[in-house]
């Protein structure tokens, strides 16, 4: 079931209504049925392999805690439990490994199969939940069912975020009264990610597929476009989608983690990342990042460069590997191909790269009186991150690692402006399209511009006239009837993160 | 409680303003054709019980089937729920519909659909003329389901709410394309569309009447035709399956649609055969606008020919109808009469 679908807002409409009705304390039990009813619309597959994971690592869990109970010394309790975390994470990854990666390596019809629904998004949850466990940071959850409650949380299926046991279950299992606040917030929020995924993302996406799919035939001016076009098309198709996510589970009073905080403004590639998935990159960050940059080897490594190499290159070089590791990792996530792999290793050699070479930009800054603190200088900063970004992820669309190499080549030929707009208006969009498309776009930089000021758009509106509030509303609402990509000759339903 | 009661009439208040406003875009982006609206509106607009004779199925009949005529014959009301190419279920949901506020005697079945491989997707513009300007209605819903279950890509909800279908027509209506002079005129044809063009066809009837394999009916064709032939019997109406001239007919369509009448005890009245045509006094050469479609002229000569076939089977006497409906139809005749002096066939 697309969340984009009438029948995806009829069953919300349908849970919310019995989640309000029952008992508080039946809340839960709602929920976990509607989000097991909800897999179910995936086929006996989607819900075979999350009650798998659920099992496997809610057994994983216990037993882990029985061996704290078990062994006096913690010592041997952590080495016991080592040996149940390595098992179950080879477990589930493998798992994973055998459904998303395999094919790239044996082309057989037995590897080609479509993913459940939501399987990369609760088989890292679960795996975060269980090295937490390990770590002592939470409380082993022993009730089976609130468990699985967790894991099967209907609004994260499709598209995620990747969430914690510490900072989701108190709220899933908790009891909610009906806010009336809390359901205009969560729908005001629905409606402005069904805008930008379905007005902007999907009109991008024919831009995006014309070229891509057949990049021979474009120049460089029109490819540099459709690089552009694709690095937005992936930001605002899948915020657009956490968008309408957050805004489902904030009708139901839950609040999820905001995955996005414009990344495209961010100054820098780290910066970016910081602010780009944040689920998936604190995920990475605190089990894969941290556990290899304060592993044995790491300190090592740590110590022999202090005393080998000079600088702050030095004291920098135990994060080198793990960065690489930890975006090879990132890469993968996102898609079964070698182009998503060089993605990662692009974005870990530009962190890499701008770490060595921090002191570098910093001395050449003060040779040459750049004035880092103004306006100019921060649209600078944010134009060179977002090519620099817009060219790593053309790699994971290009049809193979060549085309994407080859598009960005063309890209040199970028300032050929003769005949621009016929050439624009050949890129799949008519000039109607296109028209709407800047608008909406226009739309869109201004609201992120404005929140980057730390203003709260929704809060703002809330306290204007009734007039005006509706009035924002409803031309929401019938834009995104109107000009929506969906429909017959729209593939508009397909969002790009649901494959993970 | 008060609070609650606020929040509760200010949000149903919201959602009324914006029903309001998504039904007027609706109304701005549905490609209202103007013939099959006005075709519709007028019947919803006919007096009750004032219809005798109701013909349904597809264009063949559409254009050929005339009411003004069979009334000046035979003081016999008729309307005409045809459309171009009109899938079986469109054709179940017309007579359903129409007993709801009419008691017809005779429903005219254009059997031509019942032959037809019905591709709900190819057909879907035709498909959604018959359906699009019908009032919104459990069996309307019921239809949509059947439809959207035989397609690929038809939704049920597109039915329900056009808009989700139109929506992208806002640059038809930038570019000015949706402007109908004629829309929301009454049709004074009764749901006639008559065609004042020819075209000459080479008789080639002789030839494809040779054509004596038994031609196939889909299982689903049959599901619908037996429930609208059901659903006449179980309302004491009855039912003519009817074919007009047409060069495409052979002996094997004939004898299929023979035998389905045979099994539901009900007439067959086909004009390709038994040299109706001949009697009917149809030229090739100028009552034809294609090969199966018979021109406005033409269609005077077949109704002249039905109304005799209808009262000497059916033995139906004129209409037991008020004198406005009998003013109305004279007036009708008389626009009528005046459209075949003034439009010479092309």
């Amino acid at each position: 079931m697309s969340i984009i679908s009438l029948s995806y807002l009829l069953f919300l409409c349908a849970v919310i209504i019995v989640y309000y009705i029952v008992p508080k304390k039946f809340q839960w039990i709602v929920l976990l049925v509607s989000s097991y009813a909800f897999y179910c619309t995936g086929g006996p597959g989607a819900v075979g392999f999350v009650l798998g994971t659920t099992l496997v690592t809610f057994g994983s869990g216990i037993l882990m805690d029985k061996n704290k109970a078990k062994y006096k010394s913690k010592k041997e309790a952590k080495a016991h439990n080592k040996k149940i975390l390595v098992c179950t994470i080879v477990l589930i990854f493998g798992i994973l490994f055998l459904m998303k990666y395999m094919k790239m390596f044996i082309p057989s019809p037995v590897f080609m199969i479509v993913l459940p629904m939501g399987i990369s998004f609760y088989m890292f949850q679960s795996i975060g939940y269980c090295i937490d466990v390990y770590r002592n940071t939470i409380q082993t959850e022993r009730n089976l069912t609130r468990y699985a409650l967790f894991i099967s949380f209907f609004p994260l299926a499709i598209q995620g975020p990747i969430s914690r046991y510490g900072q989701l279950s108190e709220q899933l299992t908790g009891e909610h009264k009906f806010e009336f606040d809390n359901f205009k917030s969560g729908a005001q929020l629905m409606i402005w990610g069904f805008f930008k995924k379905m007005v902007i993302a999907d009109r991008l996406s024919v831009i995006v597929s014309t070229v891509f799919d057949d990049y021979t035939a474009y120049d460089g001016t029109q490819t540099a476009v459709a690089i552009a076009c694709y690095a937005l098309q992936i930001y605002i198709d899948f915020s657009g989608g956490i968008d309408i996510v957050r805004g489902a589970a904030k009708c139901l009073g839950i609040d999820l983690i905001e995955n996005f905080e414009r990344p495209y403004l961010a100054p820098n590639i780290a910066e970016h990342w910081r602010r780009w998935h944040i689920a998936l990159t604190s995920w990475m960050r605190d089990y894969v990042f941290y556990s290899l940059a304060l592993s044995k080897t790491s300190s090592k490594i740590g110590k022999w460069s202090r005393n080998h190499l000079k600088g702050h290159i030095g004291k920098q070089m135990p994060s080198y590997l793990p960065t690489y590791v930890t975006f090879f990792l990132i890469g993968i996530w996102h898609g079964a191909g070698w182009g998503f792999i060089v993605f990662g290793f692009y974005n870990a050699t530009l962190i890499v790269l701008s770490m060595m070479l921090e002191p570098v930009w910093d001395k050449l800054n003060k040779t040459f009186r750049v004035k880092t603190e103004c306006i100019p200088w921060r649209i600078w900063q944010i134009v060179r991150t977002f090519i620099v970004m817009a060219i790593g992820r053309s790699m994971t669309r290009a049809l193979s690692v060549g085309a994407g190499l080859s598009m960005i080549g063309k890209c040199v030929h970028i300032f050929d402006f003769h005949d621009f707009v016929h050439r624009m208006l050949s890129l799949g969009l008519d000039f109607e399209d296109c028209l709407i498309l800047a608008l909406a776009f226009i739309v869109f930089v201004c609201a992120g511009i404005i929140q980057e000021r730390g203003v709260n758009i929704r809060e703002v509106l809330a306290t204007k006239n009734i007039a005006i509030r509706w009035a924002v509303w409803i031309i929401g609402i019938l834009a995104i009837i109107i000009f929506g990509m969906y429909g017959p000759g729209f593939d508009a339903s397909a969002f790009i993160y649901r494959g993970f | 409680m008060k609070k609650i009661s606020k929040q509760i009439i200010l949000s149903l208040i919201f959602l009324a303003i914006l029903a309001v406003c998504l039904f007027y875009a609706q109304q701005q982006l549905i490609p209202f054709n103007d013939q099959d609206t006005n075709q519709t509106a007028t019947f919803y607009e006919t007096e009750e019980d004032s219809v005798d004779v109701l013909t349904v199925g597809a264009s063949s009949v559409m254009v050929s089937f005339s009411p003004l005529r069979l009334y000046e014959n035979t003081g016999i009301t008729s309307y005409v729920r045809c459309s171009s190419v009109q899938a079986p279920p469109v054709t179940y949901l017309n007579v359903k519909e129409s007993l709801k506020t009419q008691k017809p005697k005779l429903v005219v079945v254009s059997a031509y659909t019942l032959l037809l491989e019905y591709d709900y997707d190819e057909y879907e513009s035709w498909l959604r003329r018959g359906m699009d300007y019908k009032k919104l209605s459990i069996d309307k819903i019921k239809i949509a389901k059947a439809i959207s279950d035989r397609s690929e890509w038809q939704t049920t909800s597109s039915f329900i709410f056009p808009i989700l279908r139109y929506h992208a027509r806002w640059k038809n209506i930038l570019n000015g394309e949706n402007h109908k002079e004629h829309l929301g005129e009454y049709d004074y044809m009764h749901g006639q569309f008559p065609v004042y063009k020819h075209k000459t066809i080479e008789d080639v009837s002789a030839e494809k009447m040779a054509e004596t394999e038994l031609a196939p009916i889909t299982d689903d064709n049959m599901y619908w035709y037996d429930k609208m032939i059901t659903l006449c019997k179980e309302n004491d109406i009855q039912v003519l399956l009817l074919v007009t001239p047409d060069m495409r007919w052979t002996t094997g369509k004939h004898e299929a649609l023979q035998q389905i009448a045979d099994k539901y005890d009900v007439q067959f009245l086909d004009f390709n055969v038994d040299d109706i045509t001949a009697k009917c006094g149809i030229d090739w050469e100028t009552d034809f606008y294609d090969n199966h479609h018979v021109n406005a002229p033409a269609s005077i000569k077949v109704t002249d020919y039905l109304s005799d076939y209808i009262v000497d089977t059916y033995g139906f006497g004129p209409s037991d109808v008020s004198d406005s409906v009998k003013n109305q139809f004279e007036e009708d005749i008389v626009q009528f009469k005046k459209d075949l002096k003034e439009k010479k066939c092309q």
